[in-house]
């Protein structure tokens, strides 16, 4: 026997009558959905943009130059060690609601944590997606390294890194998790620009597939992780 | 009309209508809690409407055992009338008011984990705790009342 069933199967209520009557006539605070997402862009800290912003304008700096040693792979390599840092500001914002129970939810308190999550994620998304693609584009432009190449090369430190982020951030509460977080990404950085110093020749489709596997484990870590957040901010709003 | 404010006056009234068996009574009282809120309030926050239910619910026991509410009160009855319901019923009235409440909150009222505790005051690990040995006795008593 499900007890859980029973439960609720034998002591099903009537149908309340003036339900629809009330909630129309509730004074409930009302804001439409885009007002909704449009609000919660100022609640993004100004480090996400400040640092989009410089990521897009050292990429261009760097293709710019034109020193003979960055020319192509290098260049690109260079490039796809700052996307890290980005994917580490993305992770940490999307987490910040979860954490700390923000005053966004009382301005936008007809939504739900898990509604806000869902939009601050979408803001972020979209965000750091236009950053990506403007990376990708100035590489594929300005080195012979081609569109393609340098995408997968700069998508696979950035989906690492807001893998690795997101699982940390869904598990360590508070600093521990910033710390834990930014570590991740100066690894990952560090080690892009390391191993394109040391100069070590690798076959080009090893190290092609390697970056495949990595957007690919980064990808099913990012979702495995919004599911946990999703899940975890179940709940209406916070107390005053 | 939000979703989660529909969800949350159904969840309302079950507790409220578990509690007074009576649909008009766990109705207002469901109404009476959201005005009370949202007189005070701009956020949705299900535990402390539920909370104000609750107490509410509360009021109408006390009055009702200082006054005579036999013909003004009518009491209502669960409809479905089977063996099994009516064993899960006579089950979950003969737990401790604690493990009541828990299974009441989770089961009848629908209510999340994170609700539940924040209404309760407790932690959502004594949630699972008390929900799971809750959930042990009824199947306890259940098995020896349908045997």
């Amino acid at each position: 026997m499900n007890v859980k069933k029973e439960l609720c199967e034998a002591f099903s209520p009537p149908e309340p009558k003036g339900k629809e009557k009330f909630l129309n006539a509730l004074p409930y605070p009302k804001l439409s959905f885009s007002q909704f997402v449009f609000s919660q862009i100022k609640y993004i800290r100004k480090r996400v943009w400040v640092v989009s912003a410089m990521i897009v304008a050292a990429a261009i700096c760097t293709v710019c130059f034109k020193n003979p040693k960055y020319i192509g792979l290098p260049a690109v390599w260079i490039i796809s060690s700052l996307t890290p840092f980005l994917a580490m500001l993305t992770a940490s914002e999307i987490s910040r609601s979860n954490i700390y129970g923000m005053t966004e939810l009382e301005t936008a308190c007809r939504f739900s944590l898990p509604q806000l999550t869902g939009v601050r994620t979408l803001i972020l998304g979209v965000a750091s997606f236009a950053v990506i693609a403007a990376l990708t584009v100035i590489s594929g432009i300005f080195t012979p390294v081609g569109i393609a190449k340098a995408g997968i090369y700069i998508l696979a430190p950035f989906l690492l890194v807001n893998g690795i982020s997101l699982s940390v951030f869904s598990r360590f509460k508070g600093h521990e998790g910033g710390y834990i977080s930014g570590g991740a990404a100066l690894f990952v950085s560090v080690w892009g620009i390391l191993w394109q110093a040391s100069q070590v020749k690798i076959p080009e489709n090893i190290c092609n597939n390697f970056c495949i596997a990595l957007c690919i484990f980064g990808t099913v870590t990012i979702i495995f992780n919004m599911k946990k957040i999703s899940n975890g901010a179940n709940y209406y709003g916070t107390h005053t | 009309m939000p979703r989660e404010i529909e969800e949350l006056y159904d969840k309302i009234y079950r507790y409220c209508f578990y509690r007074l068996r009576n649909s008009a009574s766990a109705e207002d009282i469901t109404q009476e809690a959201f005005l009370k809120f949202f007189a005070q309030n701009t956020h949705i926050n299900a535990a402390y409407i539920f909370t104000i239910a609750k107490n509410l619910c509360t009021d109408i026991f006390r009055r009702k055992q200082t006054e005579e509410l036999s013909d003004d009160y009518p009491t209502e009855d669960f409809s479905d009338k089977s063996d099994t319901k009516i064993a899960v019923r006579t089950a979950l009235e003969k737990l401790s008011k604690q493990h009541r409440e828990i299974l009441v909150m989770r089961y009848i009222a629908e209510m999340s984990v994170n609700e539940t505790a924040e209404a309760l005051g407790i932690s959502r690990f004594a949630v699972y705790r008390l929900e799971k040995s809750a959930l042990a006795q009824m199947k306890k008593l259940l098995k020896g009342a349908l045997k």
